[in-house]
Parts: C-alpha cells; sequence; structure tokens
C-alpha cells in the first residue's frame, strides 16, 4: 500500500490512537509512560522534512500496533493493587 | 439503640436527593442551587425526558463549567480566560495539545468522541456541545 506523506487529521488520528490505547493498560506507570513517550515523539518530529515524514509516520505506526500487543499482555497481569499514585484524596487537605 | 437511631436518621437524607430531582423536573419548580450539588448522571436522565427548559440550561451551563475547568488547567491558563467562544489557538494549544484536551476530556465524561468530529474542534464550546451529545445518547 503506497501511503502519501501523512495528512495533519492522519498524524492527529495516530497521536489519538496512542492515547487511547495507553489508557487500556491496567498499571499506572506503562500507562503514563506511553502518553509520556507518544508526546515527546510527535514533539521531537514536529518541524521534519516531508521526504522523512513518511518513513515515521510509518515507524509511529509500528510503535502503535506494539502497543496494542502489549495492552493485551499487560492486561493478563494487571495488577491487583491500585497504584498510590491513582489514589484520588490522599494527602489533600 | 442509640446507633439504630443514627442510622435511620442518616439514610433518608442520601434517598431524598434524587426523588427531589424528579418530582421538581415534572412539577417545574426548580431551584437552581440544589441542581448544581445533584450528581450530574441523575440530573441528565431525568432532565431530557421531562425538562423545563430552564433546567437544560443549568445542566448545560454546568458542563461547559467543567469543560472549562479542565481546559485551564490542562493548559496551565486563568480559569477566566477559557470562554465558550474561545479557539484553543488562542489559548497557546497547538494541535497536539488539542487532541491531548479532548482526550482528557473523553476520559473525564466517560463518552468517545468519533475522529470525524474530533477533527473539525477550534473552540472550546464545539467540545461541549459534543460531550453533550454523546452523553444524552
Amino acid at each position: 500500500m503506497t501511503v502519501a506523506s501523512a495528512s495533519v487529521a492522519e498524524v492527529k488520528a495516530l497521536y489519538r490512537a496512542f492515547l487511547r490505547e495507553a489508557s487500556k493498560f491496567p498499571n499506572y506507570n506503562i500507562r503514563e509512560y506511553v502518553k509520556r513517550r507518544s508526546r515527546q515523539g510527535f514533539l521531537q518530529n514536529q518541524n521534519i522534512a516531508p521526504e522523512l515524514a513518511t518513513a515515521i509516520f510509518s515507524e509511529g505506526k509500528q510503535l502503535l500496533e506494539v502497543a496494542k500487543r502489549q495492552t493485551v499482555v499487560y492486561s493478563l497481569y494487571a495488577p491487583e493493587v491500585k497504584n498510590v499514585m491513582e489514589l484520588k484524596h490522599v494527602g489533600e487537605q | 439503640m442509640a446507633s439504630t437511631s443514627v442510622i435511620s436518621a442518616t439514610v433518608p437524607q442520601l434517598a431524598s436527593p434524587p426523588n427531589n430531582a424528579l418530582a421538581a423536573n415534572v412539577t417545574g419548580r426548580y431551584n437552581g442551587l440544589k441542581c448544581c450539588q445533584l450528581p450530574q448522571r441523575i440530573n441528565l436522565r431525568s432532565s431530557t425526558k421531562n425538562c423545563p427548559s430552564r433546567a437544560v440550561r443549568i445542566i448545560c451551563q454546568s458542563t461547559i463549567q467543567q469543560v472549562q475547568d479542565i481546559i485551564a488547567t490542562q493548559l496551565s491558563v486563568d480559569p477566566s480566560t477559557v470562554q465558550p467562544e474561545t479557539k484553543f489557538s488562542e489559548l497557546g494549544a497547538d494541535s497536539l495539545d488539542t487532541v491531548e484536551i479532548v482526550m482528557s476530556l473523553e476520559e473525564k465524561f466517560g463518552v468517545s468522541i468519533g475522529e470525524q468530529d474530533a477533527e473539525n474542534i477550534s473552540s472550546v464550546k464545539q467540545v461541549a456541545d459534543l460531550i453533550e451529545k454523546q452523553r444524552s445518547i
């Protein structure tokens, strides 16, 4: 499938897909990591030349596939106890 | 003896707010303050069935208020600068920030906004309307 240069809409859709996959992880740590890493990756490649953009976009798509596979794996071993960072009203005064 | 009386005193308080909401919506008399204190979910369900227009406006107002507060927190701006007509670009948010904000609003309200709708978001009011639409489905 030949991919013309990725449009703005496709890039935004890819970012949104990453954030959706992030929310599917039961672990706080990996969830925050995916959000952080995807933001970092997209910001880093904000202003690259169009010739490189297609390659980076397809790399991003592959990483999305990785994330999707990992949601399945991680949900098999979901932690029983919530991470302390997820508890609201802790230490709120 | 004392403990049972305490328990029976608290239970009616828990039960009464939802009943008040339904009864009040039907009769059309509604105290605006009470509306804001009630849980959102109960308000919306009862309001879409037989809502006096005043109650709908109050409920829609509180959704957009919540949206404005979340956006102000995410972008670290003064909440007063976030008005319904404000565009995200005016608040200093680029397209990635906009996507992030929409996602966090989706999570907060428990709705899912479609790709097409999310593409065309440019102002705060549009997001609030999309959330309202998804919630009433």
